[in-house]
């Protein structure tokens, strides 16, 4: 902590001795890159970036610097990359909680997810799987809508965090089944009492779940991605069974906008050159999460998407929108 | 895998350069705040706390452990010596390691209460060691009920053991109850007393909260109270214990290990309701009553070494259950979480190496302490000489710096800022700091479990006492609290009988 403090000091000392000098164009960056993760350090999110900037040094010698502002669900960090100069140099390490779900969950967010901000590069997604307890009386993703058709609001489901619990809504509503939300803050204990059985099943992340699969603590019914896990090859698609059902969280790089658009694309180049590389791809595989090295229109066709998409489920799910 | 070979495990990762270097900074740094009046563990470590998040977890675990427990050593030494608790669980330690120090024995009463605490130390990390396997295996069938009636137990702990008026304490848990409200609420997503900034979306901060409650009050009540000349004894004396002295002192030791071990384990408890313990009953045990407070060894042995078990064994709730007893433990809990780690039964098999790795480390930090104190008395009497105007400055820039770096976030600090300005309002109007600590802490625990254990239940609030583990839990909450009220009771009827 202390270490980031004093980067950013000598970036800032650095930052202005170059300022001077440089405009949009060629040379960019010629300056320190900062990179806001709105959450605190320890967390997918951040170690993402960190092992980036890492990376970035090493290929092309830019510097990347990590500030993480963290709380408000990402809110305050969002904000803040937001109001920030579009010069390039400030960035967003966004994803579904500070643009999907602060944009469908609250009535007065200081940002719009798609007007106020220039994707750059999508960095990392993470699917979902449907687990139940082993001794469970269903073995399919056609076995629990049955059980839930049959007993409606009976069979409910735990979640610890905002996609794990949007993952479930979206099923909710695509089979037309009632469940039971129990909403816990994080997922060990989630995970805790469905192993204990006081709820019925959950939808969480596939590495996370890897675990308890494997010490047959737990069962997998489907995966939420549109094709199989090579984590978990035997376990189905729900989609197989839910026509159209596909649920995913992403992560990826945002600037504020009207960031030009060379600069965009330098960016771009920069962050998935980095993110193709092997140990990149491996240490991400580690945490959960697939690379998303994609384009900066792709990135902000999903924002878009999601926008709409969460929304609906928001208001048929009928969640509280915080004022 | 059997003890032995758990703690072998603990050992090798204890004994890692690095994680041995963190260990005895932290049980020196601790010694050093317990030596130094007005800087305690609870204040040190939530100064520190930001620094560690750096660092490995387990390593920056056994840092702060280390503080904690070394406290308890440094805490006996100013208490003997110039009559001044380092810390609150050395009060009692003043009453006759004072008069033994007059007496021209303050290096009797000094080893005496090193090699108390080391025993304790010693035994309690067995304890934790051999019990919290146990008690994990047995909270892993915790569900929120019980969860629940746990949390019930612990506020209710919280304000039987309380120091002073009972009402106080009742205040302070509802106050920091009150403040826990303050965020989004997690089961239904209503914001509550945000005013729509998303700073206060998360809830007021722990952190600024401790740091403002205990660091910065500390600070203003010692530069409130004049600093008078203190008289410091240069007789330290010899160090060694006579026959006499051991063959008194060993059955004090031995009292106060157990009921150190036992009251550290409660919820609510910790070293300072140790130490209480422990002098009432070697009062109460004791022959010749008259002594005590006139510099009987027994007075110094029993509580030195009650407080450092409990320091030991209050960590097994918090490394067993996730459930912090104290304050201390509460702030521990934060390192952990801020490193990822939810602190609960799955610790110990998801992170073996945290666990058996703290314990090892317990118990070289324990020989690590006996080490620096007996040698060092004489240079950690000089310290007390530091004069306050040089340090309170320092403390006051480590605070705003440490909270500032926990979320880069300036709001924060204006809260500690806040926090310290109601913590010296609640200091002059009698309620402690700890229990407003703890009903911030486990009111929005207890909310949480209270209102997801209903939801499971589909409303029917009759699991909380069909449950057995949760019925037993909510019995012994309410004894507890019956027992508060009744010394009122018994004190009116003590009366009416003096006056047949």
């Amino acid at each position: 902590m202390l270490r980031n403090v004093l980067l950013a000091v000598a970036a800032a000392c650095i930052g202005v001795s170059a300022a001077s000098a440089q405009g949009a164009g060629a040379n960019f960056p010629s300056k320190p890159i900062r990179v806001i993760v709105p959450f605190p350090p320890g967390q997918s999110a951040d170690i993402i970036v960190r092992l980036l900037a890492d990376k970035i040094k090493k290929q092309s010698g830019a510097t990347v610097v990590v500030e993480n502002k963290p709380g408000g669900n990402a809110i305050i960090g969002a904000s803040e990359a937001a109001r920030a100069r579009p010069d390039g140099y400030t960035l967003l390490m966004a994803g579904t909680t500070a643009m999907s779900a602060a944009a469908s969950m609250n009535a007065n967010l200081p940002y719009d997810p798609v007007k106020s901000f220039t994707p750059v590069t999508g960095v990392a997604l993470n699917s979902y799987v449907l687990v139940v307890k082993p001794d469970y009386p269903a073995n399919s993703v056609q076995d629990i809508v049955e059980l839930a058709r049959k007993s409606p609001g009976k069979l409910s489901f735990g979640s610890g965090n905002q996609s794990s619990r949007m993952a479930a809504e979206l099923f909710k509503t695509m089979t037309g089944v009632e469940l039971l939300h129990i909403p816990y803050q994080g997922t060990e204990q989630a995970m805790s009492d469905l192993v204990n059985g006081q709820i019925t099943m959950m939808f969480n992340g596939v590495m996370t779940s890897n675990p308890y699969l494997k010490r047959k603590d737990l069962k997998a019914l489907g995966v939420s991605s549109q094709a199989r896990e090579p984590e978990l090859p035997d376990v189905p698609v729900i989609g197989d069974t839910v026509a159209g059902y596909s649920f995913i969280a992403w992560q990826g790089l945002v600037a504020p906008a009207g960031v030009p658009r060379e600069t965009v694309a330098t960016l771009n180049r920069l962050f998935t050159d980095a993110l193709k590389d092997g140990e990149i791809y491996a240490r991400l595989n580690g945490l959960g999460m697939t690379v998303w090295p994609v384009s900066q229109e792709e990135l902000g066709k999903v924002i878009a998407e999601d926008k709409v998409k969460w929304r609906m489920l928001v208001t048929k799910a009928g969640i509280p929108v915080v004022q | 895998m059997t003890l032995v070979e758990s703690l072998l495990a603990g050992f090798s990762v204890a004994a890692t350069p690095s994680n041995l270097l963190f260990c005895l900074l932290g049980v020196t740094l601790g010694t050093l705040i317990g030596v130094l009046p007005g800087l305690g563990p609870t204040a040190t470590i939530s100064l520190l706390l930001p620094f560690t998040f750096g660092l490995d977890p387990v390593t920056s675990l056994i840092m702060l452990a280390g503080i904690y427990y070394g406290a308890q050593y440094g805490g006996s030494t100013t208490a003997i010596l110039i009559n001044l608790p380092g810390e609150a669980s050395s009060v009692v330690t003043c009453l006759d390691g004072y008069q033994m120090a007059r007496q021209g024995r303050a290096g009797t009463a000094l080893t005496i209460a090193a090699l108390g605490s080391l025993f304790a130390g010693i035994v309690g990390s067995f304890v934790i060691a051999l019990w919290g396997p146990v008690l994990a295996d047995f909270a892993r069938g915790f569900s929120s009920p019980e969860y629940f009636a746990l949390m019930v137990l612990g506020l209710v702990a919280a304000i039987v053991l309380a120091q002073g008026s009972l009402l106080n304490a009742i205040a302070a848990i509802m106050m920091g109850m009150f403040i826990g409200l303050i965020g989004i609420d997690r089961t239904s997503g209503v914001a509550r007393y945000t005013f729509g900034q998303p700073e206060l979306f998360d809830g007021i901060g722990f952190v600024p909260v401790a740091m403002g409650v205990f660091g910065l009050v500390e600070i203003a009540v010692n530069l409130e109270q004049t600093q008078g000349k203190r008289q410091v004894l240069s007789q330290v004396g010899r160090l060694w214990l006579t026959r006499d002295d051991v063959a008194k002192a060993y059955r004090a030791v031995l009292r106060g290990t157990g009921i150190g071990c036992l009251l550290g384990i409660l919820p609510g408890g910790g070293a300072v309701l140790g130490s209480f313990a422990s002098y009432a009953l070697e009062r109460r045990v004791s022959r010749d009553p008259a002594r005590f407070g006139h510099g009987a060894i027994e007075g110094v042995a029993g509580p030195e070494s009650a407080n450092n078990a409990a320091a030991q064994t209050s960590f097994i709730p918090l490394l067993t259950l996730g459930i912090p007893s104290n304050g201390i433990m509460a702030l521990l809990m934060g390192a952990m979480m801020v490193q990822g780690i939810a602190p609960g039964p799955e610790v110990m098999t998801s992170r073996p190496e945290l666990f058996w790795g703290l314990i090892a480390s317990m118990l070289i930090g324990n020989l690590l302490l006996v080490v620096i104190n007996l040698p060092m008395i004489g240079i950690w009497v000089k310290l007390l000489h530091v004069p306050y105007r040089i340090l309170f400055p320092t403390i006051l820039i480590v605070c705003c710096v440490g909270v500032y770096t926990l979320n880069n976030s300036i709001f924060e600090v204006v809260v500690m800022a806040g926090f310290g300005v109601f913590g010296y309002a609640m200091r002059k109007s009698g309620c402690e700091g700890a229990p407003f600590l703890l009903g911030l802490i486990l009111g929005p625990l207890m909310e949480e479990h209270l209102r997801r254990a209903m939801l499971i239940s589909f409303g029917d609030p009759s699991v909380f006492v069909t449950r057995p583990v949760s019925a037993v839990l909510l019995l012994i909450a309410v004894l507890l609290f019956a027992f508060a009220v009744i010394p009122s009771v018994s004190l009116m009827r003590a009366k009416t009988f003096e006056e047949d």
